[in-house]
């Protein structure tokens, strides 16, 4: 009898330890890094265990929809054959610019972010954000003069734009106005290369696009990817780790991109209503599935007091938000409760 | 009876068996976590292609990529301390030291990312 219960224990245990002995296989992860788009870097990820040519076939899909948006995006220059952004800003107060279908695409749900977020994601803003790039470019450094800053932002608002869907036409009536997507274009267009991903069976993936995470399902095991969430204050360090599949993870922080001036640290998040840059928080975070609503979400948000962003995010669906305090203090929606581990 | 005494003795043998194989298996895991956690480094790519590697418990300046770059190591940190491109968002990004950390050079194509032992993280926003 006593020998048959240790036979039942033995078995189990032998197997135990032959598999600590092998450790287990682990699915190498391939990535892959573009530099073109969006004035950033963009990782694609495999966590799947899929083979060189599956993966860089998955690879060259992200890449050909991210080149198309961010030359459709792009305010500064222009292409060969198309109109893009850059030519709508420069036919400011002149004919409608007939644009790709795509591009009306993005301005639509901008404008319907601009709505839902009180105006604080607003993608009008380009003739005081050049002003703002401007000064964070310079050498040295500099602020923009309040003069400045006051003019340039007579020049914004949803009502310079005519968006002509019909006729896949744009105009911007104001000539002095010009349209920045920014806030919300890279996101947007990460997340029509993860839906293209998706459509094709792919899961397990991550894109990367500058900090801006786009996870296709889970790691081949079922888990999630540990994300860590800088302290605004002390961006060496992390305040928290939040574990996240199948979803998108946005966050803007003053630490990202700022222009330093006088010892103070000016983030490029610009609120609408000061012209200057936003100081609320030291950081939101984000985490929805649809990556452009994520990125839209994360600068509006950023933007605002805490009841106001909280009842913004609420508002939606399936939207879950950190914030991180000037001071470290961390909050966050219910949601998150069980994801995330402070530090 | 006889029977039943060795049965006993049975019992207690496979008592310290067991126990000795658990203390193995322990071991075993111990060690295959340790095995896996090399020091940080940071790793330097251009275009996508790794061109060398540092650790980051060694002082030292290090010029990149035939000189489009400099890097500074110092107190278990590494930063961009010079660069040719013409915003220097390199230089401005400053220090990095945690694992899965990152200085980007657009103009460039380099990345130098700060690999470490603590695999716990798989992105830093």
């Amino acid at each position: 009898m006593a020998r048959r219960i240790s036979a039942a224990i033995l078995i189990p245990l032998i197997l135990i330890v032959l598999l600590a002995g092998c450790s287990k296989p682990k699915v190498e992860t391939q990535s892959r890094v573009l530099y073109s788009y969006f004035d950033t870097v963009t990782m694609v990820s495999s966590y799947a265990g899929d083979d060189v040519v599956s993966f860089e076939a998955n690879c060259i899909i992200v890449e050909d929809i991210l080149r198309d948006y961010h030359r459709m995006m792009d305010i500064y220059h222009e292409y060969d054959g198309m109109n893009n952004l850059c030519t709508v800003n420069l036919n400011a107060g002149k004919d409608p610019v007939k644009v790709d279908p795509r591009l009306i695409e993005v301005l639509l749900f901008s404008k319907r972010l601009c709505d839902l977020t009180g105006g604080k994601m607003d993608i009008t803003m380009g003739s005081v954000l050049s002003l703002w790039h401007e000064a964070r470019a310079a050498e040295p450094q500099h602020l923009p003069s309040e003069e400045a800053l006051k003019k340039a932002g007579k020049h914004m608002g949803f009502e310079i734009l005519e968006i002509d869907e019909k006729n896949s036409t744009v105009r911007i009536t104001d000539p002095e106005a010009s349209i920045d997507l920014g806030a919300v274009g890279k996101g947007f267009a990460t997340e029509v290369a993860a839906k293209a991903l998706e459509e094709k069976g792919v899961t397990g993936y991550v894109i990367n696009a500058g900090g801006n995470l786009r996870c296709i399902g889970t790691k081949a095991d079922g888990s999630g990817w540990v994300t860590g969430i800088r302290k605004p204050q002390d961006p060496d360090n992390l305040a928290l780790t939040v574990t996240i599949s199948n979803t998108s993870c946005v966050t803007s922080g003053g630490y990202e991109r700022f222009l330093e001036f006088g010892g103070v640290r000016y983030s490029h998040l610009i609120d609408k209503e000061t012209l200057w840059p936003a100081f609320y928080h030291g950081s939101v975070t984000i985490i929805t599935e649809d990556s452009g609503l994520a990125d839209a979400l994360a600068t509006a948000v950023f933007c605002m007091g805490y009841e106001d962003g909280l009842a913004l995010v609420e508002s939606f669906d399936n939207v879950q938000c950190i914030w991180i305090g000037n001071d470290g203090h961390i909050l966050h929606t219910k949601g998150l409760d069980k994801k995330i581990k402070e530090l | 009876m006889k029977g039943v005494k060795s049965d006993r003795n049975t019992a207690i043998r496979d008592i310290v068996l067991i126990l000795a194989i658990a203390l193995v298996g322990l071991c075993l895991l111990f060690f295959n976590g340790r095995k896996t956690t090399p020091g940080s480094s940071v790793v330097v790519e251009v275009d996508g292609k790794t061109v060398a590697s540092y650790p980051l418990d060694t002082d030292g300046v290090f010029v990149l990529n035939g000189g489009t770059n400099t890097l500074e190591i110092k107190d278990g940190k590494a930063r961009i301390s010079d660069a040719d491109c013409p915003n220097m968002q390199c230089v401005r990004q400053g220090w990095i030291s945690r694992g899965g950390q990152s200085i980007v050079c657009l103009p460039n194509k380099l990345i130098v990312t700060v690999t470490s032992s603590d695999r716990s993280v798989d992105y830093i926003l």
